[in-house]
């Protein structure tokens, strides 16, 4: 810093208050006059170019360090402001549960006459991209856990948010029963007894979506099987009853065998989307809404020219639909606030490759979508997380995580304390589970700063090749304090078969009490590449006929404020595909 | 009907954002959004500090104050009115926070406002320190009077015009452009002095050291 000497001479008194301020506080005639004065007056003149040196010695002061965080006290204040929920929450768990004889289960026991519950099953080499364009959107969809009875959050250490005494309570599972539907759900009998409509192969079958932001609020769809429609009900005790929900007779448009998602999002309780779609005898596609908890649905359009094979999952957000599509081969956020009639598009903060309609744009299609975050939209995508306030308008990069990309973001908590996101080199399987044995896994418990790696699932892996290790990490299956659960198994060693937990702020596994064994228990995963299932879906490989294999779990929040696991097993060569549920209590 | 495509505008660092998504994270963070707050604390972080520490002349107690401003800042967004105010109430917030640590401490007199077109002596008394360039920067801001001195950081620093320092600090923007005038003469002076001093060591290079002896 080279700073002249001042000279001691002294501004004319008249203008002085001119000479120190800034171009911009002066008016136009002002700026005029001192200008004019300038050119006259020598001494004004340097000493005006002094306090222009002076503006700069100051501004190339070196800096301090900044805080390294936010303020301890805040924190500690959060924290404060975090137990006090919790006890208002319990408080009102404990006069639910006194005004109730019994905690109001969701599920009855097993009775006679059962209605098997199907879960999504193998679809064809055909539509791997696009279910799994549509799957993860499902999958990512954020989990807020708006509990009642939150254990006490242990102190922090962290920076950011509570981090889980290592000795504290454990979650438990208790005994499972096999969940009874609604009536009318159809038996997966009927549905093989028919010529499917994907060369044979079983195709979706009813399945349960949770909306993130309501305790117990779930909604069953069972897709078209042959005669019959497809259906809808709505349960709002976390499936102790449901409703049916009524559908437009459009409807009728969709063939036996055709698929069903639905897609609802944390900042719109009352928004359900529904994508229902066949290929097969012909390609039909129904989009409908429902703006009130599915009471009444109507269709609505995509933005014109949009990349069918490159739609992630639609959602609301403070009466806005955000919807990640391609169109004309580019990816974007397009944006209605008019229900689907008017678009407009937000582009991603990087500039992601173009690709031809009809071409999936990864493998799995998953870096276009979005998670609903405490008011803003998350993304993940290779190193960086980037979060938006404004659907799209702004970006700001949030932090970035190791080697490997971000293939699935995971929110832990509601207010991001604990967040995690999975990598799965390419190796992700059509079902949500994911092979142990290429899975990295991190956890931020910073809002999404930085980032740790953890140990990607417990190690049930018996050889590096054990490719069918699989391990159930999804936003689906996060408890209530930011525990993650998995359900891991092991082709190679039928007996490394159970559900494990890993807490927010440790480093291990450990197995949830009460090891799983739903009616008949889980052994070996055929063999085969499942991930990678022919054209016509015709190289699955045989499967032992006494063996099931976990499908899909579901961790849900009842509004007594009790969690409940939903476990879907598909046991090979039989029937049935049963739904069981348990509940998880703190030990 | 599809829209063209809006280019994206992503910020990686902060104080690079578009002023709406600045309003964003306000209003999100009055509601209690914890997220948009420490987006925001980011964002502002390192100038608070920087500007604290000027202010009062040590890092350290410009680090504590700006612990102190954060917190303030949090409790205190729910009171405000308008988002679009948010960058000179935060500055206010830590000007406050800085008067009232000053009095407290009585490290520096800290004068009430007064109108700067009144006389107020000049307070410059001769720097004793062995000093380097950006020392005597330093030096020179330290001898200001506060008031000076607040209205010359916010000034420069915080790159407020004139109107805003006088809402901010609710005196006239009369005494706003007085204390800037005044600060700046003030600062000439001083830093001629000390530099006077400078040379005056390097002459000498072992005299001066304070509380030191020549060896």
């Amino acid at each position: 810093m080279n700073i002249p000497m001042f000279s001691t001479a002294t501004p004319c008194a008249q203008w002085a208050h001119l000479l120190a301020a800034q171009p911009g506080d002066l008016s136009p005639d002002q700026r005029a006059a001192l200008d004019d004065h300038l050119a006259t007056c020598a001494t004004c003149a340097t000493i005006r170019a002094e306090y222009r040196a002076m503006d700069s010695s100051i501004r190339a002061l070196p800096a301090p360090q900044p805080l390294p965080a936010l303020p301890p006290a805040l924190l500690r204040l959060w924290e404060d402001e975090d137990q006090q929920r919790s006890k208002l929450r319990e408080r009102a768990t404990t006069a639910t549960a006194a005004a109730t004889v019994e905690p109001p289960l969701p599920v009855s026991l097993h009775s006679n006459g059962p209605r098997p519950l199907t879960r999504r099953h193998r679809v064809g080499a055909i539509f791997g991209s696009l279910v799994a364009t549509l799957l993860i959107g499902a999958l990512l969809g954020g989990y807020f856990l708006l509990v009642a009875g939150h254990r006490p959050a242990a102190k922090s250490t962290a920076p950011y948010g509570p981090v889980v005494d290592p000795a504290g309570p454990r979650p438990h599972l208790g005994a499972w029963r096999t969940i009874i539907l609604p009536s009318g759900v159809p038996d997966r009998a009927a549905q093989l007894a028919m010529p499917g409509a994907l060369g044979g192969q079983p195709t979706g079958g009813a399945t349960i979506f949770q909306q993130p932001a309501v305790s117990g609020l779930l909604y069953l769809v069972a897709p078209p099987i042959e005669t019959t429609p497809l259906r809808i009900w709505r349960s709002q005790d976390a499936g102790a009853t449901w409703q049916p929900l009524p559908l437009p007779s459009s409807i009728s448009a969709l063939p036996s065998g055709a698929s069903a998602y639905l897609y609802m999002s944390a900042g719109d309780p009352d928004t359900v989307f529904m994508w229902a779609y066949a290929v097969s005898p012909q390609r039909v596609e129904l989009r409908l809404y429902s703006s009130d908890r599915g009471a009444h649905w109507s269709t609505f359009a995509l933005p014109s020219g949009s990349d069918t094979w490159n739609v992630a999952a639609p959602s609301a957000a403070h009466g806005v639909w955000y919807l990640p599509v391609s169109v004309a081969s580019q990816p974007a956020i397009w944006i209605s606030t008019d229900h689907g009639a008017h678009w407009s598009a937000h582009a991603y903060p990087v500039t992601l490759p173009t690709h031809t309609i009809g071409q999936p744009a990864t493998p799995s299609g998953i870096f276009l979508d979005l998670t609903y975050a405490r008011g803003g939209l998350l993304w993940a995508y290779q190193h960086t997380l980037w979060w938006t306030p404004d659907y799209g308008a702004h970006w700001q990069a949030l932090g970035a995580w190791g080697e490997q990309p971000c293939d699935a973001l995971i929110q832990g908590t509601p207010d991001l304390a604990a967040l995690y996101c999975m990598f799965s080199n390419g190796q992700q399987s059509w079902q949500s589970g994911t092979s142990l044995s290429s899975v990295a896994l991190w956890r931020s418990t910073d809002h999404g700063r930085t980032w740790q790696p953890i140990p990607a699932g417990p190690d049930v892996t018996p050889s590096a090749d054990d490719t069918h290790a699989y391990s159930y990490v999804t936003s689906k299956s996060v408890l209530r304090d930011g525990s993650l659960l998995t359900l891991a198994s092991s082709r190679e060693n039928a007996a490394q078969v159970a559900f494990y937990t890993l807490a927010p702020g440790a480093n291990v596994w450990h197995e949830a009490s009460a090891p799983l064994t739903p009616s008949q228990g889980y052994c070996a995963a055929p063999q085969g590449d499942l991930s990678t299932p022919g054209a016509n879906g015709s190289s699955y490989p045989p499967a032992p006929p006494e063996c099931a294999q976990p499908l899909d779990i579901t961790v849900t929040s009842a509004p007594n404020g009790a969690q409940y696991i939903y476990l879907t097993h598909e046991p090979y060569n039989q029937i049935t595909t049963p739904t069981y549920v348990a509940a998880i209590t703190w030990k | 009907m599809p829209h063209s495509l809006s280019q994206p505008r992503a910020s990686n660092t902060p104080g690079d954002d578009a002023p709406d998504l600045l309003d964003t994270l306000v209003a999100r963070a009055r509601t209690g959004d914890r997220a948009a707050f420490t987006l925001l604390f980011e964002r502002y972080n390192a100038r608070i500090c920087a500007y604290l520490a000027r202010l009062v002349g040590d890092d350290d107690l410009g680090h504590d104050l700006a612990q102190e401003t954060f917190l303030a800042v949090w409790r205190a967004l729910p009171q405000l009115r308008d988002e679009l105010r948010f960058e000179p109430w935060l500055y206010r917030i830590a000007t406050n926070a800085a008067r009232s640590h000053l009095r407290r401490g009585r490290t520096l007199q800290w004068l009430p406002w007064q109108d700067a077109e009144s006389s107020e002596a000049l307070a410059t008394p001769g720097p004793e320190e062995h000093i380097g360039n950006s020392e005597a920067v330093s030096l020179a801001l330290k001898h200001l009077s506060p008031q000076c001195r607040t209205c010359l950081l916010l000034q420069i620093e915080g790159g407020f015009s004139q109107r805003e320092i006088a809402d901010l600090l609710s005196i006239s923007e009369k005494s706003v452009s007085a204390y800037v005038s005044r600060a700046r003469e003030q600062f000439r002076e001083v830093y001629r002095r000390l530099s006077g001093e400078r040379q005056h060591c390097a002459d000498q290079p072992h005299t001066q050291q304070p509380g030191g002896t020549a060896r």
